[in-house]
């Protein structure tokens, strides 16, 4: 790894077996548009993948005409993790598949290590069956745990379900993980919008402030709003603001200019909020918060 | 049962060797004792008085076990190949254990104790950029006192010093290693312990928090390097063992691990058997299968592939294994499937049906419930009555459970050694007095008509079918408990249990196990009887080595 390289942005899909998740890995190879990205799934012969997509297969990889790579990841996947950012062309992104009863925040831990940067946690959770999985006597504690450890949780087959069933399912989910600020959101087809499944190296996301007029671009569902940013911010107000946001808004990302003459990048996926110093002053100080159509939150008054 | 690997050609027959013992026990009923056993060829071809044996011919009378006794070669039907790997550094545990060398390590009985060892061995380390790795910490037994970075910067403020835990989910390191790898105030990852202001004291809880420390990324890579193998084998021998498992094969999941693997056993220098069974990975069940046929098909008789191991659940101590009710003593919640049990029934099922002998790794009694049910499902399928699948641990197994696994043909391999390395601290901490009686139940087992095993797990526990077997026998505690007497086994039980029960569950028991004509001759070499000596001594025994067809193995 070049030492002025930056982080490899890396997301974790989770959720029990039957979640979608297969669906939702498909539509992000197919989506990638132009950037590198490494998929790890529990079983490459397992994922059916688009077949014009593919450009060649071994028997645990899968290279993709839009030079992405689908492999399998083995026992020994964290050890050999570093592997990755060896790879020529660099790779833009890393995203991990989760086994149906594993802890996909304990995978996460491994997007902490040097080289790579967690960029969220997503799980997702079948609108149909969640909630028989929660109420089974045997593993649903552990469905439980999975959720409570999700940055952000889709609700998958949400065209499949009337409208009652969506309310019940998200009510369930709801009640697991109340209180630890975790948004629920609606998807069909696997589709989840890219502005919320990547915030980190996403150029997209970043140049979201101009665009927010334009909210056509935007997947249905998703408001993007840009929120005003003065020229310097107490530290302080910055952090109770970001505090306050509720647990609908999925993701908040930009710079701000700090009262000490010092720069930050903010991070928010979800629950987990990262402000880390930039070197130098950004010249158009702002915030970009996406969230589940509807949400209100408060404006700053700084 | 044909095997053409034991059919031979008749009529050609290589040198005859006749040894002599002051008793060799056989495990063979019809033929207890005997004082001789012929080979030939690597094979048993007699056992029996001289006379009888002198029938086949010219033959070299090798007299130095005469004053020894022969027991069949030890099976340890439940270790790991790491055992090999963590040999290569110093063992720093609690209760001192037998290297390959032969020499004794450990016994560091108090955190002093264990600094003072540490300050040997960073004096004994001349690259002075190394990092000095221990291993075998296990701080349940330093009650009161947590080992930290400021313990072990008082051993160097140069050096890395790293000390993984027993449980090798754990480590403890020093500042030179937090700061080597850059782990501050600021660090992310879970399981980096803290004290109140946000520092890092040194402990590095589970793989995450432990992969920050390159120097331990590094060490976990090479676990699986196969020269460590070698280390194996020679702790195999030095315990006694002729044939020793993996019972975590990568071979599956990594195809390229298999070739130097057969390399290196096929040296004939190579000491011991090795018995593989692999991990399935996430491969689907028709990959699995026909993965291992093809690697069946390499077989020797020195490596074997089994089966497949498959993982249910964590372990009691670590609060992992799935309980039923009323669950561990302290609320801990209920513990972690490895695999959702309708996925491990599924699974179970395909390879049952693949022909596949099982190996189920479960600790909780609702694991083991699931493992269970889902043999006889399986078995409802596919009338395979001869597959041997073998519950692993099998710690809190009930009688019910027994009583229908001897229905379905199950074995079990029970962890016997948990009563004396962690009874205590069941009876204290995780399950409580009365189930804690009730743990590795061998008679319970041999009553309700289930063939068993008992094992190490190594290097969770030392490599010596002898200890093991004084843990069945015995069943006491180093604070002096002895926990559930009625569950005690005889001797020959015992010994039944690391030779012909444990070559069954194997599918390997026309071929190893007992002194009987036709199969391999393995043997260990021990000093003293363990069938009529003091149980309280079955683990004093010396142990001379062994032989491996036909060849002594001497111990170091």
């Amino acid at each position: 790894m070049s030492a002025s390289r930056s982080a490899v942005p890396f997301t974790v899909i989770g959720g029990f077996l039957g979640a979608g998740k297969t669906t939702v890995i498909n539509q992000i190879l197919r989506g990638a548009s132009g950037e590198r990205i490494v998929v790890l799934v529990n079983d490459v012969g397992d994922t059916p993948i688009d077949p014009e997509l593919i450009a060649s297969r071994s028997a645990d990889t899968i290279t993709l005409t839009n030079g992405c790579i689908c492999c399998s990841l083995g026992d020994e996947f964290a050890l050999t993790l570093p592997d990755l950012l060896e790879l020529s062309p660099p790779i833009d992104r890393v995203v991990v598949e989760a086994s149906g009863i594993g802890d996909p925040g304990r995978i996460a831990q491994y997007g902490t290590l040097p080289g790579f940067a967690l960029d969220g946690v997503i799980v997702l959770a079948d609108c149909e069956g969640i909630g028989r999985l929660l109420d089974d006597g045997r593993i649903g504690h552990q469905i439980a745990d999975q959720l409570r450890r999700a940055h952000v949780v889709a609700m998958t087959k949400s065209d499949l379900a009337t409208s009652d069933e969506l309310k019940r399912a998200k009510a369930r989910i709801a009640e697991v993980v109340e209180g630890q600020g975790i948004p629920i959101l609606e998807i069909s087809n696997g589709q989840i919008p890219p502005e919320i499944m990547f915030g980190l190296g996403n150029d997209h996301v970043s140049e979201l402030a101009a665009a927010t007029s334009d909210s056509s671009m935007f997947t249905h569902g998703i408001d993007v709003q840009t929120v005003p940013v003065p020229a310097q911010v107490e530290r302080v107000l910055l952090d109770q603001w970001l505090a306050a946001l509720p647990e609908d808004v999925l993701r908040v990302k930009g710079v701000v200019n700090l009262a000490d003459d010092t720069a930050v990048v903010v991070q928010k996926v979800g629950p987990r909020c990262r402000i880390t110093a930039r070197p130098d002053r950004a010249d158009e100080p702002r915030l970009v918060v996406i969230s589940i159509t509807g949400t209100e939150f408060s404006h700053p008054d700084w | 049962m044909f095997d053409p690997g034991l059919a031979g050609a008749f009529g050609h027959r290589g040198d005859i060797t006749i040894f002599v013992a002051s008793e060799i026990v056989t495990m063979d009923p019809r033929r207890p004792s005997a004082t001789h056993v012929a080979v030939c060829e690597g094979r048993i071809l007699g056992v029996g008085p001289l006379e009888e044996l002198e029938v086949w011919g010219p033959y070299t009378l090798d007299e130095r076990f005469a004053d020894y006794v022969l027991v069949p070669g030890m099976i340890e039907a439940h270790s790991h190949v790491i055992e090999g790997a963590l040999w290569e550094r110093p063992y720093v545990g609690f209760h001192p254990r037998r290297g390959p060398a032969g020499q004794i390590e450990g016994g560091q009985r108090s955190i002093d104790e264990l600094l003072e060892r540490l300050h040997f061995e960073d004096a004994a380390l001349t690259d002075l950029s190394e990092p000095l790795i221990c291993w075998g910490l296990d701080p349940l037994y330093f009650p009161g006192e947590r080992l930290t970075s400021a313990h072990l910067d008082m051993v160097s403020s140069t050096r890395q010093i790293i000390v993984l835990h027993a449980s090798l989910h754990l480590a403890t390191v020093n500042s030179v290693t937090l700061q080597a790898n850059g782990i501050d105030a600021d660090s992310e990852t879970e399981g980096i312990v803290r004290d109140t202001n946000g520092q890092a004291v040194g402990e590095l809880q589970e793989f995450p928090a432990m992969l920050t420390v390159t120097a331990l990324a590094r060490l976990f890579r090479d676990f699986s390097d196969p020269r460590h193998l070698w280390t194996l084998a020679r702790q195999g021998v030095n315990g006694g063992i002729t044939t020793v498992t993996n019972l975590a094969g990568a071979e599956i999941t990594d195809p390229q691990a298999a070739a130097p693997i057969a390399e290196q056993v096929a040296d004939p220098s190579f000491p011991i058997r090795l018995v593989t069974y692999c991990l399935p990975g996430n491969a689907t069940p028709d990959a699995v299968a026909e993965r291992i046929t093809a690697l069946q098909a390499t077989n020797t008789d020195k490596l074997i592939y089994g089966g497949v191991k498959i993982v249910g659940d964590g372990s009691i101590q670590g609060y992992t294994a799935v309980m039923n009710w009323p669950g561990y003593i302290n609320g801990a919640p209920q513990g972690l499937w490895q695999v959702p049990p309708d996925r491990l029934s599924e699974m179970v099922r395909n390879y049952h049906a693949a022909g596949i002998n099982l190996h189920l790794h479960a600790n909780g009694d609702a694991t083991i419930d699931a493992v269970i049910d889902a043999v006889d499902h399986a078995l409802r399928h596919h009338a395979w009555l001869n597959h041997r699948h073998t519950l692993q641990h099998s710690q809190i197994t009930t009688p019910a459970h027994y009583r229908t696994m001897a229905r379905l043909g199950m074995c079990a391999n029970i962890f016997t050694n948990h009563l004396w390395y962690w009874g205590d601290q069941h009876y204290t901490s995780t399950l409580g007095p009365d189930r804690t009686h009730n743990m590795e139940t061998c008679a319970t087992a041999a009553r309700e008509g289930v063939r068993f095993s008992i094992h190490s797990d190594a290097p969770v526990t030392p490599l010596n079918q002898l200890h093991t077997m004084w843990c069945a026998t015995n069943r006491t505690t180093p604070t002096g408990r002895t926990l559930g007497p009625n569950e005690t086994i005889t001797a020959y039980q015992a010994l039944a249990a690391v030779t012909i029960d444990a070559a069954y569950q194997l599918h390997l028991d026309h071929k190893i196990g007992s002194i009987e004509t036709g199969k391999h001759a393995d043997f260990t070499v021990l000093t003293t009887n363990p069938l009529t000596c003091d149980p309280d001594h079955i683990r004093d025994i010396s142990i001379w080595g062994t032989v491996l067809n036909g060849t002594p193995q001497p111990a170091n």
